[in-house]
This record gives C-alpha cells, sequence and structure tokens, in this order.
C-alpha cells in the first residue's frame, strides 16, 4: 500500500438487483482498475457499504427489499457512510426521478441505458484523490 | 265560493304536478351526477392504468436494453477477451441499433406522457436565446462530425418568456436534429429567432431535399415521415413521433409549428410562442 493510500485500488460498491448489469458493470470496472463489490439490494447494499466502506457507490433505484432512494437516504443520515458518493441508476427517465434522486442524497445520476465511458467520466470526477487539493 | 274551491283545487293539483315534476328532475339529476360520478372515477382508473403502463415499459424494456448496450460495449472493449474485426463490426451494427432502439423507446413515451398530461412540467421564467445558444452548441460535434455548418442568426436579444426549458430545448434538439439527418454534407442549418411585443419566432432552416406540399401538414401526425425522407445513408431511421412530441409541446405553451418548404430547396421549420404567461 502507498503512502497516504495514494495508488492504492479504489473500491466501489455496486448495488443492482439485475445479475447481469452488476456482472456487466463489475467486469468494466475491473478493467478500469477498480476493486467492485456487489450487493442484489438496497438492503444489503447499505450492510455492504458500512462494513466495507468503498470509495463509491453505484446505485440502481428499483430494488427489492429497501428501494435505492431509501438506501441512499440511510447511507446519507449514517455518519460513517455520509461522504461515500453515492451515483444512481435509473431505467425510469423522468424529470421528477431526477430530483427525488437528489434529494434522497445521490450526488450523480445517470439514465440507462447508459453509456460506460459517461459513467466512468462520473466516477472519475467523484472519487478523484487530488480533488480536494483542486 | 265554489268557483274559489275549484280554482285553489286546481292550483294544488298544479303544485302537485310541478312538485311530482321537480322530484322526478331531481331524481334525473342524482342518476346524471351518479353516473358522472362513476365516470369520472373510470376516467381517473384508466390514467392511474396509463401512468403505471408507462412506468412499467419505460423500466422492463430499459432493463434489457441496458444489458444489451452494457454487454455490447465490454466485448468491444476487450473485457471478454480479444474481438475480430468482423465481431466488431458486428457488435457496432447491433449498438447502433440498440441506441436506436432506445431513441423510438424514449419518443414512444415521451409522447404518451404528454398526451396523458403526465409529463411533469416545471414552469419557469427563463432566457430563450441563451438556451437556444446551449442547446446548439451541444449539437455543434454531430454537426462537424456530419460536415454540416450549424449557423446561428441572432438579430436582437430576446426577452425572457415563461415555460418549460426542458421541453423548449426538446423542441429545438428535435428540429436541429432533423435538419441534421436530412442536410447532406457541406450543407448549412441555421437558426434564427425575432421577437415582436407578444410573440418570439425561431425558425430551423436546412440545405436538405426539402418538403413535398403535400407532406407539410402530415409530417406533424404521428407515425408520419416524408417522403423525401432520405438521407444519404438510406432512409432515415425514425419512428417519426419527435415532430409530434413538438407540436405537444407547442400547443401546451399556447404557442404554434408549422413547416415551409419546396422540394430542392431545403425546409424551414418554425415556432412561435407567446412571451408572457398564458398557461
Amino acid at each position: 500500500m502507498s503512502f497516504f493510500g495514494f495508488g492504492k485500488k479504489k473500491k466501489i460498491l455496486v448495488v443492482e438487483d439485475e445479475p447481469y448489469i452488476a456482472q456487466g458493470l463489475e467486469a468494466r470496472l475491473q478493467l478500469e482498475g477498480y476493486d467492485v463489490i456487489t450487493a442484489g439490494d438496497g438492503k444489503e447494499g447499505v450492510s455492504q457499504a458500512r462494513s466495507e466502506r468503498p470509495d463509491l457507490v453505484i446505485m440502481d433505484l428499483m430494488m427489492p427489499k429497501v428501494n435505492g432512494f431509501d438506501a441512499c437516504k440511510m447511507l446519507k443520515a449514517d455518519d460513517k457512510t455520509k461522504k461515500i458518493p453515492i451515483i444512481v441508476l435509473t431505467a425510469m427517465k423522468t424529470l421528477g426521478n431526477t430530483d427525488d434522486a437528489f434529494t434522497s442524497g445521490a450526488d450523480a445520476f445517470l439514465a440507462k441505458p447508459f453509456k460506460n465511458e459517461r459513467l466512468l467520466e462520473k466516477i472519475q470526477k467523484l472519487i478523484d484523490p487530488y480533488k480536494e487539493l483542486k | 265560493m265554489k268557483n274559489e274551491n275549484q280554482e285553489i283545487a286546481r292550483l294544488q293539483k298544479e303544485l302537485g304536478d310541478m312538485q311530482w315534476a321537480s322530484q322526478k328532475t331531481n331524481d334525473g339529476i342524482k342518476i346524471l351526477y351518479k353516473d358522472l360520478e362513476r365516470k369520472n372515477e373510470e376516467l381517473k382508473k384508466l390514467d392511474r392504468l396509463r401512468s403505471k403502463f408507462v412506468a412499467t415499459v419505460s423500466h422492463e424494456l430499459r432493463t434489457p436494453l441496458t444489458i444489451i448496450v452494457q454487454a455490447i460495449e465490454n466485448l468491444l472493449t476487450g473485457a471478454f477477451g480479444p474481438v475480430t474485426d468482423s465481431q466488431r463490426l458486428w457488435l457496432g451494427r447491433i449498438n447502433d441499433n440498440a441506441d436506436h432502439l432506445n431513441g423510438l423507446l424514449s419518443e414512444i413515451l415521451d409522447l404518451s406522457k404528454l398526451e396523458g398530461g403526465q409529463e411533469e412540467r416545471k414552469l419557469e421564467c427563463f432566457d430563450i436565446g441563451e438556451l437556444i445558444h446551449r442547446s446548439i452548441d451541444n449539437m455543434q460535434p454531430l454537426a462537424q462530425n456530419k460536415n454540416v455548418a450549424l449557423v446561428l442568426k441572432t438579430s436582437n436579444k430576446l426577452p425572457k418568456i415563461w415555460g418549460s426549458s426542458r421541453q423548449l430545448i426538446q423542441v429545438i434538439t428535435n428540429l436541429v436534429g432533423n435538419a441534421l439527418k436530412f442536410t447532406p454534407p457541406k450543407g448549412q442549418i441555421e437558426i434564427a429567432f425575432e421577437n415582436n411585443e407578444s410573440n418570439v419566432r425561431v425558425s430551423v432552416s436546412d440545405t436538405g431535399p426539402g418538403i413535398n406540399r403535400e407532406d407539410l401538414e402530415k409530417i406533424f401526425d404521428p407515425f408520419v415521415q416524408s417522403e423525401n425522407g432520405h438521407s444519404e445513408h438510406g432512409p432515415t431511421k425514425g419512428i417519426g413521433l419527435g415532430l409530434t412530441i413538438c407540436r405537444e409541446i407547442m400547443t401546451l405553451h399556447k404557442g404554434r409549428i408549422w413547416a415551409e418548404s419546396e422540394p430542392g430547396r431545403g425546409s424551414h421549420f418554425i415556432f412561435e410562442m407567446p412571451t408572457e404567461r398564458k398557461q
């Protein structure tokens, strides 16, 4: 592990109930050099975020048990996880939906189907290690 | 005295008849009212169903599309191993068509929401000139790719208008997008705007093949494309809802949209809407 954690692989938690989307994201993010962990619903996502402390969370909205809106709120209400940036993914592309996602604490929003490049741009912006210095 | 009694009896009978008729009318109104209430409930139920349908279709169709788009992208990036040139070519074709499918899906859902009055409209006062500038800037890369000049011609500063900026961006993007589809390389698309005391008028003119006179009205109807609607790469893709969506949006803004063209002389799409809040 390098000094101050620079050069350390960033860890991303993918919370998505559709296994093929989760696997696809995992493959691409690993190719980009990220460590990837996955959760199949909002409840598991929140508990993984609390125990694994990822650098970023990618969150689907329509999920069983705990949906993405509520999972975002739970993460942002918890001191241990509130600083972890969240990118929300949704197949329900409406303006109201975007607003709801942001009020529930999401830091960025992407409508499905999305281009991986767009997602990678958003990830980089949110977990750039030099962000604080700029 | 007898006559008076007879008269009273007659009046009483008349009154009774009137009361009876009034009762009947009241009963009739009650039945009609109940009927209206029932119909209103049915309509509300239909509206909820439609709303649910749009949401479900949106979710259920976009999820498999996401899997397809992602798998293709991953294959193309080599995440699942090396790809041959011919595989790359076909993956590219699948990708283009998945994009196309997504575009069509968005058009259908947009129109369905607009017609059902479910489109959430955030009304605000905004600078339409600035909005046009921004929309055009966003489309410059597409125009450069096609080697088409995208020119903004402004005469004066436009006033602020009331409406949904998101919907207005959609109108401008649809019109310029159409013009880009139909304009051959080295052609030009000109966006001009002007205003008088009560209206703003925006026009998008291209140097494409133009539209037959008999099609000028029809192209705003759903699922209609102009006979001349062939771009350089064969028939242009699209389901023919873009202009219908534009017209719906203009109606919501108390404005209007129309086309002027002659085959071989390009097309002009013009929309006009009030600057003051009339909605």
